[in-house]
C-alpha cells in the first residue's frame, strides 16, 4: 500500500513541478488564470477532505477497539465528507464550463482540469472502497480484519495528501 | 484468603480497563487537536494568499504551511508514525524534494 501511495504522490508531484515550471515561463497568464478560480471553494473543499480524514482516523481507532457500530458510523461520516467534496467540485466545474473555461483555454487550465479530474477519480474510487469496506465489516460473519480497514484508510488519506499539494499550487501561489 | 485473591484479581482487571479508557480518550483528544490545527492552517493559507501580493516569500510560507499539514495528516491521521522508518524517511524526502522544486524553480 505504501508503494502505491508513494507512486501516486511522485506522479502528482512531478505534475505540480511542471505547473510551477510553466508558471515561471508565463507568470502573467498563470496569475490571471488563477484569479478565475474560486479560492473559497478550494478552501472549503480542503476542509471537507480534512474533516473526512479526521473521521476516517476515528473510524480506524474505533475498529481497533472492536466497536464496529461506532466505526461504521464514522465510516459513513467519512463518506459524507467525500460526497460533499464531490458536490462542491461539481458546482465548481459547472461554473467553469458555464464561463467557457475548458482544457483548451490555456496551459494553466489544462493542468487544472487534468490534475483536479485525476484527483476526483481517486476520490470516487476511495468512496467505493469505503462503502465496500463498511459493508464488509457490518455484515454478519464479517471477515474484515484491521489490516483491511487500515489499507482503506491509507487510500483515503492519500486523497487528502494529494489535495493538500494541489490546493496551494493551483489556487494560491500564482 | 480466597476473598483477598478475588479482590486482587478485581483490582488487576479494573486498573487496566481504566488505563485503556484513558488512552482511548487521549488518542481521540489528540486527533481532535490535530484536526483543529489543520483547519486553522488551511484558513491561514487562504487568508495569506488573498490578503497579500504573491511574492517568493509568500509562496514559501504558503507551501511551508501546506507541508506541515501534509506531515500532520500523514503521521497522525494515516498513522505513518507507526510505519517502518524507511517509509517515514521516503515520505519526508519526497516532500522535501518537491518543496525545493516548487519554491526555488
Amino acid at each position: 500500500m505504501w508503494i502505491i501511495i508513494f507512486l501516486e504522490l511522485i506522479t502528482f508531484g512531478m505534475a505540480l513541478a511542471a505547473v510551477v515550471y510553466y508558471g515561471n515561463e508565463q507568470p502573467e497568464l498563470f496569475h490571471h488564470s488563477r484569479l478565475q478560480l474560486n479560492t473559497a471553494f478550494g478552501a472549503i473543499n480542503t476542509i471537507f477532505l480534512l474533516t473526512s480524514g479526521f473521521f476516517m482516523a476515528i473510524a480506524v481507532h474505533e475498529f481497533k477497539e472492536n466497536d464496529i457500530k461506532k466505526s461504521s458510523f464514522y465510516f459513513k461520516l467519512t463518506m459524507l465528507g467525500g460526497l460533499l467534496f464531490l458536490i462542491l467540485k461539481s458546482i465548481e466545474y459547472y461554473h467553469k464550463i458555464e464561463a467557457g473555461i475548458s482544457m483548451e483555454t490555456n496551459i494553466f487550465f489544462s493542468f487544472y482540469w487534468l490534475l483536479t479530474a485525476f484527483h476526483l477519480i481517486h476520490v470516487i474510487i476511495g468512496l467505493v472502497i469505503l462503502a465496500w469496506t463498511n459493508y464488509g465489516m457490518t455484515k454478519e460473519n464479517s471477515d474484515t480484519v484491521v489490516e483491511d480497514v487500515e489499507a482503506c484508510a491509507a487510500f483515503w488519506h492519500m486523497c487528502d495528501l494529494i489535495w493538500l499539494l494541489l490546493f496551494p499550487v493551483l489556487y494560491l501561489i500564482f | 484468603m480466597n476473598e483477598n485473591i478475588s479482590n486482587k484479581e478485581k483490582m488487576h482487571k479494573e486498573v487496566p480497563n481504566f488505563l485503556i479508557q484513558n488512552s482511548k480518550n487521549g488518542k481521540k483528544k489528540s486527533l481532535v487537536f490535530i484536526y483543529g490545527v489543520l483547519i486553522l492552517l488551511t484558513m491561514t493559507t487562504a487568508l495569506i494568499a488573498n490578503a497579500t501580493a504573491i511574492s517568493r516569500t509568500v509562496v514559501a510560507i504558503i507551501l511551508g504551511i501546506s507541508a506541515i499539514k501534509f506531515i500532520l495528516v500523514a503521521f497522525q491521521f494515516m498513522e505513518l508514525k507507526h510505519a517502518n522508518v524507511f517509509w517515514k524517511s521516503c515520505l519526508l524526502f519526497v516532500l522535501g524534494l518537491l518543496l525545493l522544486v516548487l519554491i526555488f524553480s
